[in-house]
């Protein structure tokens, strides 16, 4: 190791530090940008060679067509809708379930607890493969094929990062909080409910987000179980518009600025309960 | 998740065991409170699990359902003869070789550079290097396989500036992985995250006591820095293979379900995908689906074992 015990000065190292930051940062941005200008160009525009970062509708009263074409002409504004809801609707939904046992295996003793959280953290490294064929002849069987619920109702009664981050939350706050509260009488449920929950509104906002997002993002189970054109989530929505037409850049790209933007303005506004969020416990 | 805390923490609650009476009473709360995860994981993930276990020995497809029969051992020798399989597994080698060593590496590296409490602007890195991490990977992809695009991408136009002729990124037999794998990189964040929180954990006291015997700032980082975070490099390189072995969903988007170019994108998943959703046969997906999961549980064991040589936990020496 005597190669490295170079003493490299620190205006050095900061150079080189900058450099290498930079050219991420630019790799980073680059296709952020190179998307937004796209969808300011003309259909002709877009396959001009040499390509230009140039684009000529910027300004122009048709500046927007690409947007307004694929909100409402392609029914976008429709499939965001129903991510919205879907992505919300299973946010909420593993609240309930992660906060119990979350609680449960931060505060309290039972039989069985090592055994339950030992297959809590297994499930993680369970493929979804394994699981996902049976999963679809249940909703088969149950008669949702082609509705929400596949896509919301298992999210209600799971959520491993969700338990194990609240449970991470929970082992955080005060035993004097609980010993206070058993004297005044209160019991478990109250302690859960009346100090625990109102203490980690924090933590529940970033599984709210987190599961938003996942949610959001999700492909593999609207593609296997929603085939009604109306009730298309924004992935799919983006999908099925580049398998019908192809390489239209411009209104292909306006739809995905269109299912990026709201992640990025709650990004943005939640940066510190997210980064923070997964710092802690990682998974997504 | 596997590091030092689940160890520590699962012990830290015995001193409770004191409140005798209430003992039993809490025993019962406790079980009500985590029965919503239970009946959770027995209906969406253990029945699910057991199910694929039972069609993968028998002949099961969705239109002839009615004609399932119990065929033994039948649906694994075919799977070792079938040379889709081998193509699969082929393809993911080759994926796994390229994309495994550098999404270990990469987050290290980035997270190496933010560390630096003296950095200018680190916060503003820091959330622009998450960002791409919200993003839908659909959109991803759809961005990127724009950017690669032979004629019109700004990557060839690029690389052509500096006098470099650009490959067919995304029409080539052999430059599908590396394109892959910078669609993936771009989403690196997460892994970066943690990495950089664990990073900022290190105890300040090992680096002065390694500048006291006049480290250079690569041996600290060499000594004291790499040793204290492989906890989470041990934590990403799980995931990472789990989800290598798993991956098939970007070129699934990108290349449609057939593996073009050629072959190369015939992922293991791909072709789980095709035989379980395309084909309706669910006896032999299951069969693909259970040996996939008992790879992953072989390698997991495996990696768990290798874990005392280079995996150092603080607090955890006996």
């Amino acid at each position: 190791m005597n190669m490295l015990n170079f003493k490299i000065p620190r205006s050095v190292r900061n150079i080189f530090s900058y450099v290498v930051l930079s050219i991420f940062a630019f790799t980073t941005i680059f296709p952020f940008l190179w998307m937004i200008i796209t969808t300011f160009k003309s259909r002709g525009a877009i396959f001009s060679l040499p390509p230009t970062m140039m684009p000529d509708l910027l300004f122009k009263p048709e500046m927007w067509d690409s947007y307004i074409a694929v909100l409402t002409k392609y029914s976008f504004l429709r499939y965001a809708g129903n991510s919205l809801f879907v992505a919300g609707m299973a946010a909420t939904g593993q609240l309930l379930t992660a906060s119990l046992a979350g609680f449960a295996f931060a505060r309290m003793e039972f039989k069985g607890k090592g055994l339950f959280f030992g297959l809590l953290l297994s499930t993680t490294m369970i493929p979804t493969e394994v699981i996902i064929i049976p999963e679809f002849l249940l909703m088969a069987k149950l008669d949702w094929l082609d509705t929400y619920l596949p896509l919301i109702v298992p999210s209600f009664l799971v959520g491993t990062f969700g338990t194990f981050m609240l449970r991470e939350f929970f082992m955080s706050i005060p035993e004097e909080l609980v010993e206070a509260a058993h004297l005044d009488g209160a019991s478990t449920f109250q302690i859960y409910r009346k100090i625990f929950i109102p203490l980690s509104m924090p933590a529940m906002t970033t599984l709210f987000l987190i599961g938003f997002i996942h949610n959001w993002n999700e492909l593999l189970r609207p593609v296997l179980y929603i085939s009604s054109s109306n009730l298309r989530t924004i992935t799919i929505g983006l999908t099925s518009f580049q398998n019908e037409f192809g390489a239209q850049w411009n209104l292909l790209l306006a739809g995905a600025v269109i299912s990026i933007l709201p992640l990025l303005i709650v990004y943005i506004l939640a940066q510190r309960y997210i980064v923070e969020g997964i710092a802690t416990t990682g998974l997504k | 998740m596997f590091s030092e805390f689940k160890f520590k923490n699962l012990g830290l609650r015995t001193k409770r065991a004191k409140m005798g009476k209430s003992a039993k009473r809490e025993a019962l709360w406790g079980l009500a409170f985590i029965s919503p995860w239970i009946i959770g994981f027995f209906l969406w993930t253990f029945g699910p699990m057991v199910a694929s276990l039972i069609f993968s020995f028998t002949d099961f497809n969705l239109l002839h359902r009615d004609e399932m029969q119990w065929i033994g051992l039948q649906n694994f020798r075919h799977f070792f003869s079938d040379p889709l399989v081998w193509q699969a597994i082929k393809v993911s080698l080759i994926f796994a070789a390229i994309a495994l060593p550098i999404s270990v590496i990469q987050p290290i590296v980035m997270a190496a550079l933010l560390n630096d409490d003296r950095l200018w602007a680190r916060r503003m890195f820091t959330t622009l290097f998450y960002m791409p991490a919200v993003v839908p990977f659909v959109s991803a992809v759809y961005v990127w396989s724009g950017i690669m695009n032979t004629q019109t991408g700004w990557f060839n136009r690029g690389l052509a500036a500096i006098g470099i002729p650009g490959p067919d990124w995304l029409g080539s037999q052999a430059w599908i992985y590396p394109s892959l794998v910078m669609i993936g990189l771009w989403g690196v964040g997460n892994m970066m995250l943690m990495t950089l929180a664990t990073m900022q954990g290190v105890p300040t006291e090992l680096y002065d006591a390694a500048k006291v015997d006049g480290a250079s700032h690569f041996k600290q980082f060499y000594h004291v820095t790499l040793p204290m975070i492989t906890p989470v490099i041990f934590y990403n390189l799980v995931l990472t293979t789990i989800g290598i072995v798993q991956y098939f969903l970007v070129p699934f988007v990108l290349k449609g379900p057939n593996g073009d170019p050629g072959n190369a994108t015939w992922f293991y998943g791909m072709y789980l995908y095709k035989e379980a959703f395309s084909y309706s046969n669910m006896g032999y997906a299951s069969t693909m689906a259970w040996m996939l999961f008992l790879f992953v549980l072989v390698f997991t064991i495996i990696l768990f074992a290798t874990q005392k040589y280079w995996v150092y936990y603080a607090g955890m020496e006996d």
